[in-house]
């Protein structure tokens, strides 16, 4: 039986996009994000919010949950387009999400 | 960034609390719901943030669903301002019409300016353009720039160039005046210089054609005397005719006598004054009319280079009606001395004064200035000689 890979770059990936070279963000379930310094984080694909508190931000983005650690945090915009997250960003960490 | 907040406030928006429940799942089931949500805050036991108003009326099911209790907590944007301020429909208006007259004033010409004239005076190219349609209020569209200078240039034959430049609200004449031909001395037209006046000569030029017989510097001529003849004999009997050119200098005296006289002054009567208001073009008179033979003296606002047409007109008719005979001699004695002093300098403009023997008896009761001046002008003028011709 053949071990199913838990990390999103290993998914097996479309032969028509693999032969036009596609980038894997255009896949459904890849969230983009965009981070200018440590003041704004701006993420395509949220799907929902886990957890929301001063200090500590979690995502639901498809394939992967986001934790955003930090201080005064504040969610500029929120919508099912965008999300836009700024305060002072400490770490970001990155989680599969299980099958 | 600035256009998505400009939008937000045109279109009105509400920030609100919430406490208590699942705050999480309220964010949630307000972006399943297409519920805008923005400037989200996160206290340990609050939740702020703002909607839109449709998306607020739609926000109470979702609160229910999530256990959080939803407070306004303030209303902003255009709509809500317009409703606080419904009452001052003067505010509204004014502004409409504040927009309404900038939009109409920003059309036309306001200020009308004159660069390069020298000679010229700068009103009567104002005139003649005003002439042609170049006036203050005057519809920028309906004015052609091309056009205008030529037809200015038909207008006033001494400008060499001219350009109609239009710089918003401002009109801007630039010119170039033409260098004046010089004069063509006729030399072809056979004439005589004879004397216009009286006098003793003093210098006599001959530039062509003879000295007349007797003129010489010392000789006394009469008017209509010939002092240049256009006219040569030869010893042969035959004649040449000539135009003759040249200059005589004779020596003149002229009587100055002046006096107080004795028929009576009239003094300022009556005046009226009507004062206008200029505005843009309009002309509103603030009274009654001083009548017909009122001057007019027009001010206008300016900052020394940018008049605008805004100003005041004052409109004054004076009647010199009064008899009046000033009684004390220094007023008399300064009359008397006025008319001397602009005869004085009127025979100035004419010739050189040599000697002047004048009397001044200004203390007097009557006052009055008797002599004689004695100067030196040319009295040389042209005669044309009539040639008739007899046929073979």
């Amino acid at each position: 039986m053949r071990k199913r890979s838990k990390t999103p770059s290993a998914k097996p990936q479309n032969p028509v996009e693999q032969a036009f070279d596609l980038p894997e963000m255009l896949h459904a379930g890849v969230p983009r994000l965009e981070l200018q310094g440590n003041r704004e984080l701006a993420l395509d694909g949220c799907r929902g919010l886990l957890e929301y508190t001063e200090t500590r931000i979690r995502l639901h983005a498809g394939a992967l949950l986001l934790t955003v650690e930090g201080t005064a945090l504040c969610i500029r915009t929120y919508s099912d387009s965008q999300t836009v997250i700024t305060g002072d960003i400490r770490a970001l960490a990155f989680e599969s999400v299980t099958a | 960034m600035f256009i998505v907040v400009l939008v937000r406030w045109l279109l009105g928006y509400v920030s609100f609390a919430g406490e208590g429940g699942f705050p999480e799942r309220f964010l949630n089931l307000c972006v399943q719901a297409r519920i805008p949500l923005w400037d989200l805050r996160r206290s340990k036991t609050r939740l702020e943030g703002c909607t839109s108003v449709r998306g607020y009326l739609r926000i109470r099911p979702v609160a229910r669903r999530s256990g959080v209790r939803v407070r306004l907590k303030s209303r902003r944007g255009l709509p809500f301002w317009l409703k606080a301020h419904r009452s001052r429909a003067g505010l509204a208006a004014g502004l409409a019409a504040a927009v309404l007259v900038i939009a109409c004033l920003s059309t036309r010409v306001w200020t009308i300016g004159v660069t390069g004239n020298v000679q010229i005076p700068q009103e009567a190219i104002l005139e003649a353009a005003e002439e042609l349609g170049v006036r203050v209020g005057a519809r920028r569209s309906a004015l052609d720039a091309p056009a205008l200078a030529e037809a200015l240039l038909d207008r006033l034959p001494a400008l060499s160039w001219a350009a109609v430049n239009l710089d918003a609200c401002r009109a801007v004449i630039e010119v170039r005046e033409g260098t004046p031909a010089p004069e063509i001395v006729d030399t072809q037209t056979p004439r005589n210089i004879i004397a216009a006046e009286d006098g003793v000569l003093t210098k006599v030029e001959v530039f062509s054609g003879t000295a007349g017989e007797g003129i010489a510097p010392g000789s006394a001529v009469a008017k209509g005397d010939l002092l240049i003849a256009g006219v040569t004999e030869h010893a042969d009997g035959t004649q040449t005719l000539c135009a003759a050119r040249g200059n005589a200098y004779a020596e003149l005296a002229r009587t100055l006598d002046f006096s107080f006289p004795d028929t009576p002054f009239l003094r300022l009567g009556a005046a009226a004054v009507r004062y206008r208001l200029f505005f843009f073009g309009l002309n509103v008179p603030l009274g009654p009319s001083p009548g017909e033979n009122a001057f007019t003296v027009e001010r206008y606002l300016a900052n020394g280079e940018v008049t605008l047409p805004v100003g005041l007109w004052r409109e004054r008719a004076e009647a010199y009606s009064v008899p009046y005979t000033p009684q004390d001699r220094a007023t008399r004695a300064r009359y008397v001395a006025s008319q001397y002093a602009a005869a004085y300098a009127a025979l100035w403009a004419e010739g050189v004064l040599l000697e002047s023997d004048a009397a001044f008896r200004l203390e007097q009761e009557t006052p009055e200035i008797r002599g004689t001046v004695r100067y030196e002008k040319e009295i040389g003028c042209a005669q044309q000689i009539f040639v008739e011709k007899i046929s073979d």
